[in-house]
């Protein structure tokens, strides 16, 4: 399978203190890898790295074959990353719909309505949202929408900044659902997370990180099954979350 | 029957007080809704678009029915420069970012302000226009009120439409809400953030050389301008369009009726008395999260 993102030798941070040091990695088209980590390893700097929201300070971000360089963040989007960012960053005060619009704004109307019955057929319950502003969401609602809105602009590939934090573990489990499904129509997946269970479970590859390296990779139900890991990333979450039943 | 009469008048004013504050704040609640930067310059580009319009109205004859159109446009590639050339190039995100563009603007209002005191000397001025009175019943009007604010409640609808019923306004409220979500939906929101800091500078342009026929204006009036439109927007809600709206009329009734019954210095007074009262006690604004660019 041809890569759809590499990373080499990727290296950054913020201020000249560096978080991320020479990480290499890669998703290959129609694949779905988590990297997985403890709060603090780096996991949100990688990605606003590979997102172009901070410079690297070595190595290289490649998309499709493509160096991306310096390119800013919405040319990558346009190249076919969509992004779904630590923290949501909706548009508070605008409605459900709107939100989702602005995701493919450059698209004409016939191709607008086609991609917004798409999302509401993985996530039935915006449509009924769909006049809500997105202020007035719940956090599991708010988190469909941003994945919903990164899907509008069509993307090649998914990122995903740890789409479960601040969720309670059924909603996790209906989110992870709609990846899957996303997934199995041919959409590629990087997902980025600290609940490393509900990520390995979906994944197909996972890479573990700490302190700003990849120490390991591996298929994730190796992963998923590996003492060591579940002691020190999985823990105590894995009894909660396997009591949801099978995947 | 005259009390009636008296209160009735006081409102009214108020009321068109408050439209012509609004137009001189237009421009700088536009640019912090969608910056979060507070142009400090804001009143220079009022002032020096006012003395223009003096200088036309003296060279020409030219009304203000020229000198609008010349000072929107003079202050949108004012606002296009200033981006490119100042702005677009300091980190804006932040405490630190904030502090930065706060010293730029604050320096840029020096540099036009003492330009201007070079060009037109410190006296006021101001364009004799619309100097009639209109009379409404028993009540009298200026013109030059009349003209102002109902200018500047057309241009507040106009923009509040254009940016909650128009593509390029909807973007600039996605790109003011969140500017990471706007740039993961693909908007260049560099651009975005370039054309609203032109048309605030355009705003402000186009607010200076009307409000001359009402206020004069020396070279040095600047930073008084920016005070109190800051205020203005801060009692509104910063970036909030329709808290920005009640609070001019707020004030502007609020102004007029404590001048008449207490004095003029009352009443400046009283303003920043109720400001202060609006800080402790809903120092979000008037309206919070409703009406938010």
């Amino acid at each position: 399978m041809p890569e759809l993102l590499q990373l080499q030798q990727v290296s950054g941070g913020y201020h000249g203190r560096t978080v991320v040091h020479e990480v290499s990695l890669s998703v290959a088209e129609g694949e779905a890898v988590a990297a997985v980590g403890a709060n603090g390893a780096g996991k949100t700097t990688l990605l606003r790295l590979i997102m172009g929201q901070l410079p690297l300070s070595g190595g290289q971000v490649l998309f499709a074959g493509r160096a991306l360089g310096r390119l800013p963040t919405f040319e990558r989007v346009r190249l076919g990353i969509g992004y779904v960012p630590e923290g949501r960053a909706l548009f508070p005060e605008m409605s459900v719909e709107e939100n989702l619009e602005i995701g493919a704004y450059r698209a004409s109307k016939a191709e607008l309505r086609q991609r917004l019955d798409h999302i509401y057929q993985v996530f039935p319950k915006l449509q009924r949202l769909r006049q809500t502003r997105c202020r007035l969401l719940s956090g599991g609602e708010q988190q469909m929408v941003t994945v919903g809105r990164a899907l509008m602009t069509r993307p090649r590939l998914l990122i995903l900044d740890e789409p479960s934090t601040g969720l309670a573990p059924r909603v996790v489990g209906e989110l992870y659902q709609a990846l899957r499904v996303l997934h199995s129509d041919g959409l590629t997946v990087f997902v980025v997370e600290q609940n490393a269970y509900a990520a390995l479970r979906f994944a197909q590859r996972g890479y573990v990180f700490e302190d700003g390296h990849i120490t390991r990779v591996a298929p994730a139900t190796e992963l998923l099954h590996d003492p060591h890991l579940v002691e020190s990333y999985v823990g105590r979450a894995s009894p909660l979350a396997s009591s949801q039943g099978p995947a | 029957m005259l009390q009636l009469q008296t209160y009735l008048l006081l409102l009214l004013t108020g009321i068109m007080w408050g439209g012509v504050y609004l137009l001189m704040a237009f421009g700088l609640n536009l640019i912090y809704g969608v910056m979060k930067v507070v142009n400090l310059a804001h009143g220079d580009f009022i002032v020096v678009a006012g003395l223009l319009a003096v200088t036309l109205y003296g060279a020409f004859q030219a009304g203000p029915v020229l000198a609008i159109p010349l000072a929107t446009l003079l202050f949108l590639l004012v606002g296009l420069a200033v981006y490119r050339g100042l702005l677009a190039h300091v980190d804006t995100t932040g405490s630190q970012g904030e502090l930065r563009t706060l010293l730029i603007t604050f320096g840029l209002s020096s540099i036009i302000s003492n330009i201007a005191l070079l060009i037109w000397g410190g006296q006021y001025q101001s364009v004799p226009f619309f100097q009639s009175a209109v009379r409404l019943g028993p009540l009298f009007l200026p013109e030059s009120l009349i003209v102002s604010s109902l200018v500047a409640f057309v241009l507040a609808f106009a923009v509040q439409f254009w940016l909650t019923r128009t593509r390029w306004g909807r973007l600039v409220r996605a790109t003011a809400q969140s500017e990471l979500g706007a740039a993961s939906c693909g908007l260049n929101t560099g651009r975005i953030r370039l054309l609203t800091f032109a048309l605030g500078a355009a705003m402000a342009g186009a607010a200076g050389a009307l409000t001359v026929v009402l206020i004069p204006v020396q070279a040095a009036s600047g930073g008084f301008v920016t005070v109190q439109a800051f205020t203005l927007i801060a009692l509104g809600g910063l970036g909030n369009y329709l808290g920005a709206l009640l609070a001019a009329i707020l004030l502007g009734v609020i102004e007029v009726s404590s001048s008449y019954f207490l004095g003029a210095s009352a009443a400046s007074a009283m303003i920043y008395l109720i400001f202060i009262l609006v800080l402790i006690v809903r120092p979000q604004g008037l309206l919070g999260h409703r009406g938010r660019i």
